[in-house]
């Protein structure tokens, strides 16, 4: 378990959304919390699975990305909101990633 | 049956990375051989390549979003935006309504991934497959124009190409769709290619002075030059093509898929397959022999391809061969292998709408063996009605693709 700070929400937003405007060519500017990720930067799912993959290392965090994938399932982040939800929940608990989304 | 038109062309190769810059070089009979710079050669004992120029990178860079073409090969690159320049200059505008009425097929032997990367599993890649996917031409082009019709790859080493267009058009002469985007495109000047071709001895072993290294149907040739690009056609009915009153470049007749069963590389003895095919393309097309002025020839500067060939024309034109134009434009653009016949239909359907002949250059001693019209050194200008455009590949695979001046 890691202790989500404020500091760390706020870096994770940052990192999230600094991802998608590098990959997707868009001014960091116009990406919000509640910009969909698929229909507004016309992102796709292999860009979850790189992004998870870099926030595995960047935080040390042991986790399967099946485990992370089955988590997605149940709680799909559409938004740059919701993934960045899902990215803290996952360096707070790793392979145990609650069932019951977080509000 | 529907008849099939051609109505867009789009073209990187060698010789520039648009149509318009390909085919005045091509005319200008400039070549686009030189030293290979995608990797380094000190190892290599082939050194010398047809690449496509630099600027294409920063084109890619331009035209295709980051996410997009971090996913994309060099090759499926070039025939995206290959396309892209077709279609433009199709002036179509794919409707939704109709969407199941567009495909795409597309001539291309894998994806040319390069194989360190697909093999290297210590790094986490989830690009790999989408990557190395052979449907990944077709994929991004359905995706891209949301066309919605049959839509697939067909390889078939050199002459993939031919076999993407015959497919191509039957999806349009069956009446079962009015827009088709075919071509082909390859990138393979990779150290595995260029090792794997060196070693069978298929390709020239010449380093000084490239630009005269592909020197088809010529005494000195010592095997091909490779080369690298895309040719793509948006092939429609004739009906949708006059319907919205499009440009017509050229008629595309059934072209004539034929396999050898004779040898895994070598051509049939005295092209006798290579004849059966060009004869088959002739019969399926309703053309008589007499009436064909020009042969864009396979003719890949291998002393065997060359040869037989030439045996072949021979043997299917007879006396009309004396009046038949021959060239061969890999002497510029080298052995494009997947893309080569995308890349020479586009410059056949050239030939009929500008009128004139591309030449072979580099051929200053023609083999006193061949004896044909080969358009030596500089291009031809001569009304040009009927087409050939000859792709014979590794593998027995024949494809012998004819154009018509349309009306």
């Amino acid at each position: 378990m890691t202790a989500i700070t404020n500091e760390i929400k706020q870096e994770v937003s940052s990192f999230v959304k600094e991802y998608f405007a590098d990959e997707c060519e868009i001014d960091i500017d116009d990406i919000k919390d509640e910009t969909k990720i698929i229909e507004d930067l016309d992102g796709d799912s292999l860009m979850f699975l790189s992004l998870l993959e870099i926030i595995r290392k960047k935080y040390d965090v042991q986790v399967e990305i099946k485990t992370i994938g089955k988590s997605l399932m149940k709680r799909p982040a559409e938004t740059i909101g919701e993934l960045t939800d899902m990215v803290l929940l996952v360096i707070e608990h790793g392979e145990n990633i609650p069932d019951v989304a977080v509000a | 049956m529907e008849r099939v038109v051609v109505t867009g062309l789009g073209l990187i190769s060698p010789l520039g990375i648009d149509l318009k810059s390909s085919w005045e070089n091509c005319v200008a009979g400039e070549s686009g051989v030189g030293q290979i710079t995608h990797f380094d050669t000190r190892d290599f004992k082939i050194k010398i390549a047809a690449q496509v120029a630099d600027s294409f990178d920063d084109m890619v860079v331009k035209s295709i979003k980051k996410r997009i073409r971090k996913q994309m090969t060099r090759s499926v690159q070039m025939c995206f935006l290959a396309t892209q320049m077709a279609v433009e200059d199709s002036g179509i505008e794919f409707r939704e309504e109709n969407s199941d009425r567009y495909g795409v097929a597309i001539g291309a032997s894998g994806t040319d991934y390069p194989s360190d990367d697909m093999a290297d599993t210590s790094v986490f890649n989830s690009s790999r497959i989408v990557k190395s996917m052979s449907n990944a031409f077709p994929a991004w082009l359905s995706l891209h124009y949301g066309l919605k019709g049959p839509s697939f790859t067909v390889g078939t080493a050199c002459s993939s190409a031919g076999y993407g267009m015959a497919l191509a058009f039957d999806q349009i002469a069956l009446g079962l769709c009015d827009v088709m985007i075919t071509g082909g495109a390859c990138a393979p000047i990779l150290p595995e290619f260029i090792a794997g071709f060196g070693d069978i001895q298929a390709m020239s072993e010449r380093e000084t002075n490239p630009i005269e290294a592909s020197c088809p149907f010529d005494r000195r040739r010592d095997g091909f030059v490779m080369g690298e690009g895309s040719g793509m056609l948006v092939l429609e009915s004739e009906k949708s093509a006059r319907a919205r009153g499009a440009h017509i470049y050229a008629e595309l007749r059934r072209p004539a898929l034929l396999g050898e069963a004779y040898n895994i590389v070598s051509p049939g003895v005295d092209g006798v397959g290579m004849a059966r095919c060009m004869e088959t393309a002739l019969k399926q097309a309703g053309i008589d022999a007499s009436h064909v002025d020009y042969i864009n020839a396979h003719g890949t500067s291998t002393p065997l391809n060359d040869l037989y060939e030439s045996k072949a024309i021979k043997s299917v034109f007879g006396s009309h061969t004396k009046k038949l134009a021959v060239s061969s434009t890999k002497s510029m653009t080298g052995h494009c292998l997947a893309a080569a016949g995308g890349v020479e239909a586009v410059l056949s359907c050239m030939a009929i709408e500008d009128g004139v002949i591309p030449p072979t250059i580099n051929l200053h001693e023609q083999d006193s063996e061949i004896d044909l019209d080969l358009v030596p050194l500089e291009a031809r200008r001569m009304p040009v009605n009927v087409v050939l455009s000859n792709s014979f590949a590794f593998g027995g695979h024949n494809s012998v693709v004819p154009f018509i001046r349309y009306g």
